[in-house]
């Protein structure tokens, strides 16, 4: 008898990744980027040291002493945000392709147990991401051998990069057990990380999440040097001596323990509810959520006021635009009263802050507000891109697309219907966004001198947000749109539109940081990213302001910011224009099926309107 | 030409190397009903897909009604009813928005559509099931529903794939008769299959596929012909006299007799000797019948001849 398990799920699934050409490509890609930012990091870290170096005077090797510590600060985050990126993608689909693909039954009739199961894929998604990182060991190596990075560091940090994957692909395969699809359960997986890490680090709880165990472990400042610093400081001779005894090994492990009991956890939850869910029908969660508070306030009403209905709900069945009518009034984020909860639900926490922040803040002070700004863009664009990016997708997996398609409507006309269906969503996640600007532009004005010319900037500043606001929600929704159609498969479509939208947003500020540019090529460059027409914006209205800082300090006064922010929007509502034909003049292709070259006559009408309705029924 | 359903000359399909159609040249009379029989992976839903305009790229001639697939799809859209062998659920609609949406995809005239619907409703029996949800209709009822679907624009040519496929035995006779009513009606019908007892109810002409090759086509008698096939007739005798497997032997247009334990096999070629003729020559040399049994000519046997279980 072998001692080693056979584990038939296990090899299944390691074999499939292994037949996949995109494995390897992922990884490839994923290796460039990964060791390119460790190279940026690195590269960093050396020219930080070598400039605090030129200032104290210290030349030669001793300048270099102890710069791994420098260098592996750096690196090390980047693997725990690497982990937080990819592990909950990776395992999201590990149960819910099972489902999907009608297997899972099949799986539960062979001899393997729930935990088996739940166990050999949360197995399976490991290996990959373990892999991954391993492409970064022998860069941690070299660091090692500079200095700085005394071994409990490294033990250390090395378990709890472990731990973060365990805990992270635990909470991605508990949501690929609970729900039915991929897409779901690949958004809840982050949401449900999210929530938790926002928690537990906001209650001040640090040992929940491997990353921060990591960071109050080692990186936290002794007397406001870091673990890092005091090793170089040691080095130089120059440090606090034994009156810092720097942790061991040890106690990161200890403080994993919570971690490692809620991976366990999550894997048990997994597999109690691997057979109760698995046959789970694949209708809408948030559909099934609406219709669950419609029955509570249909009760309610019934209860309290006999059933009286103020505005009775229509509805009325398809005109002329079948495809937007489903849209606006089959989906939960497309029905006027669920759109009116999902509104009501961001906007009471949005005016809440911006009143409070309007009560607190002094003028021209919106800092506070610039992260709910980025919170509530991130949201907006996130949930624009996810139905964007599904609008064909999810038609394909449910496989009724074809009796559409084989109908005489248009690639064009369903495109178009699709998107006029979205309209009703962009305009709810607008508001709050606007609410935002709103506040801002009130802040800006001085209601006991009310002028035109007191007037001007803060109105432009809102007729300047409106565009750029629905400027990039339109071009977030077409291109999506766009890659939706390319892509099948809707885990793939949502991956590759936000995949798209990131990278084309941080790429460019990353190349502005990254040489530190000046004005205005600094501009030049982070027009390329859409976040240009947000910034520009926002920074028209504190130019004012901070003029009076720069010209304080002396500093060369920069580009007019309502040039760029004219210029960034102008440049953003073409590229939403262009994109849109794009994605029109190929949607018929993507569609995979021919049309004409010009629109037939509309023979079609007349001859339905003389023709009998079905012959020999009659 | 212009009197065919449907014509297709030389079609070639392929997906990438894969070549899933190899050279099928088909003409379909207007109101005929046309079985399209091969094992899967034969090249029957690929074919089809041609004449609904869903396959973006193929060689050949594919005509519908005299119109072109390749330029004129839009048009021939509004001749065809498309359905394929899956049933995608929109689960959020009843039946009666289902119509009424595919009503006015296949853009009816909206005073019309109630007439229209309730009409498609009646003749698919699911006039009762109007409001409940598609999600809860049985496969059945979803089957007829997708039929009453196809229905609504009153095309020339249905295309159905697999319709029948996965149907418990009451909603298979239920799609039949409903084929039947269609096929009265005078709709030309290309429909593919894998009961091909059902398709010989059903079919005026067959074509089998194999390996994205047409092996044969035409009506059932056509094939068996084709084939050669002999028909078997199963005959009991009571004291049957010695001599008389011999002279039964010698009847023109008996191939062979061959002697089971309680009954004879005796096949017959049908083209020279019909089944009551040798029924009368057999009473002409004084057999006394307990059992006269001819054996059907089934598609199987027709079917497992012609094919050899490839795939393309």
């Amino acid at each position: 008898m072998s001692l080693i398990p056979e584990l038939p799920l296990l090899r299944r699934e390691l074999t499939e990744l292994a037949n996949r050409r995109r494995t390897y490509i992922v990884r490839v890609v994923a290796a460039i980027i990964l060791l390119f930012l460790v190279f940026v990091a690195y590269s960093q870290a050396i020219g930080q040291r070598l400039q605090f170096m030129g200032n104290t005077g210290l030349t030669g090797p001793m300048q270099y002493m102890g710069i791994g510590g420098d260098i592996f600060a750096r690196i090390i985050p980047l693997l725990f945000y690497t982990i937080q990126i990819l592990m909950p993608a990776l395992c999201c689909a590990c149960v819910t392709a099972e489902k999907e693909n009608n297997t899972l039954g099949t799986l539960m009739l062979t001899r393997l147990s729930s935990g088996t199961i739940v166990l050999e894929k949360f197995g399976s998604r490991l290996v990959p991401m373990l892999t991954l990182l391993l492409l970064t060991f022998p860069v941690l190596a070299h660091v090692h051998t500079l200095g700085g990075v005394d071994t409990d560091l490294l033990i250390g940090t090395l378990w709890l990069l472990f731990c973060e994957c365990l805990l992270f692909a635990s909470i991605a395969i508990a949501c690929s057990t609970w729900f039915t699809t991929t897409v779901t359960a690949f958004i809840w997986s982050y949401v449900l990380i999210g929530f938790l890490a926002a928690l537990t680090l906001s209650l001040g709880y640090t040992t929940f999440v491997p990353s921060a165990i990591w960071r109050s472990a080692f990186m936290d400042s002794q007397w406001g040097v870091t673990r890092s610093q005091m090793a170089f400081l040691n080095a130089a001779g120059l440090g606090f001596g034994a009156g810092v005894s720097p942790s061991t090994w040890l106690m990161p492990v200890a403080r994993s323990v919570p971690a490692l009991f809620a991976t366990l956890g999550f894997l048990l939850f997994a597999r109690v509810i691997l057979v109760r869910r698995a046959f789970v029908s694949q209708s809408s969660a948030l559909l099934r959520v609406f219709r669950a508070v419609d029955v509570f306030f249909t009760a309610l009403n019934d209860r309290t006021t006999g059933g009286i209905e103020l505005i009775c709900d229509s509805n009325p069945l398809p005109g002329d635009d079948p495809v937007a009518w489903r849209e606006r009034n089959k989906k939960s984020l497309g029905k006027a009263r669920y759109l009116f909860r999902v509104l009501v639900v961001l906007e009471i926490p949005t005016l809440f802050i911006c009143v409070m922040a309007a009560e607190v803040s002094a003028r021209n002070r919106f800092q506070g507000l610039y992260v709910l700004q980025g919170l509530i863009w991130t949201l907006a664009v996130l949930v624009t891109a996810v139905k964007a990016a599904t609008l064909f997708s999810s038609e394909r997996a449910k496989q009724t697309i074809e009796p559409l398609l084989a109908s005489p409507m248009s690639g064009v006309d369903m495109l178009s219907q699709k998107v006029v269906g979205m309209r009703r969503l962009l305009i709810v996640l607008s508001v709050p966004i606007l609410t935002v600007n709103l506040t801002h532009f009130l802040l800006d004005v001085d209601l006991n001198s009310l002028s035109t010319v007191v007037l001007q900037r803060p109105l432009a500043y809102l007729l300047l947000s409106i565009c750029a606001t629905f400027a990039l929600l339109y071009l977030v929704t077409w291109l999506s749109v766009g890659i939706g159609l390319k892509l099948h498969s809707q885990t793939k479509a949502i991956l590759a539109s936000v995949t798209v939208i990131a990278a084309w947003t941080v790429i460019p500020l990353v190349i502005a940081q990254f040489f530190l540019l000046r004005p205005p090529a600094q501009e030049f460059v982070t027009t390329f990213s859409p976040f240009s027409a947000v910034a520009a914006t926002e920074q028209y209205l504190t130019e004012p302001f901070m003029r009076t800082s720069y010209d304080r300090y002396g500093q060369v006064e920069d580009v007019p910011r309502l040039l760029w922010a004219c210029c960034a929007i102008a440049v953003y509502a073409a590229a939403t224009l262009m994109i849109r034909h794009v994605v029109r003049k190929t949607c018929p292709f993507l569609l995979g099926r021919r049309e004409n070259l010009s629109e037939p006559p509309p023979a079609s009408v007349t001859r339905q309107a003389q023709l009998p309705v079905l012959e020999g029924t009659q | 030409m212009n009197q065919l359903a449907v014509c297709i000359r030389d079609l070639h399909v392929s997906y990438g190397k894969f070549e899933a159609v190899k050279g099928i040249s088909l003409d379909i009379p207007k109101g005929e009903v046309f079985g399209f029989i091969g094992p899967n992976g034969a090249g029957k839903s690929t074919t089809i897909r041609v004449l609904a305009t869903l396959q973006p790229k193929f060689r050949g001639m594919a005509l519908v009604g005299g119109l072109d697939v390749i330029s004129q799809p839009q048009q021939v859209r509004e001749k065809i009813g498309y359905m394929p062998d899956f049933f995608g659920v929109y689960e959020d609609l009843t039946a009666l928005e289902y119509l009424h949406f595919f009503a006015a995809a296949y853009k009816l005239p909206s005073h019309r559509r109630k007439g229209v619907i309730d009409d498609v409703l009646s003749l698919t029996d699911l006039g009762h099931k109007a409001n409940s949800p598609v999600d809860a209709l049985s496969r059945g009822m979803k089957q007829r529903l997708a039929l009453a679907r196809v229905l609504l624009h009153d095309p020339d040519l249905l295309l159905l794939d697999e319709p029948a496929s996965g149907l418990d035995p009451r909603a298979r006779i239920e799609v039949r008769e409903l084929l039947k009513a269609l096929k009265e009606m005078g709709k030309t019908i290309l429909i593919s299959s894998h009961i091909l007892h059902e398709l010989s109810q059903l079919c005026t002409r067959i074509g089998i596929i194999e390996t994205g090759e047409m092996v044969a086509q035409g009506s059932l008698q056509d094939i068996f012909h084709q084939l050669q096939l002999k028909r078997i007739i199963h005959v009991r005798l009571e004291d049957p006299a010695a001599d008389l497997e011999s002279r039964v032997k010698e009847i023109p247009g008996v191939d062979s007799v061959e002697s089971q334990v309680d009954r004879w096999a005796i096949r017959l070629r049908e083209d020279e000797l019909s089944v009551a003729d040798f029924h009368q020559a057999l009473v002409e040399e004084k057999a006394r019948i307990t059992m006269f049994q001819p054996e059907a000519m089934d598609m199987e046997t027709a079917f497992m001849k012609l094919t050899e279980g490839k795939t393309a």
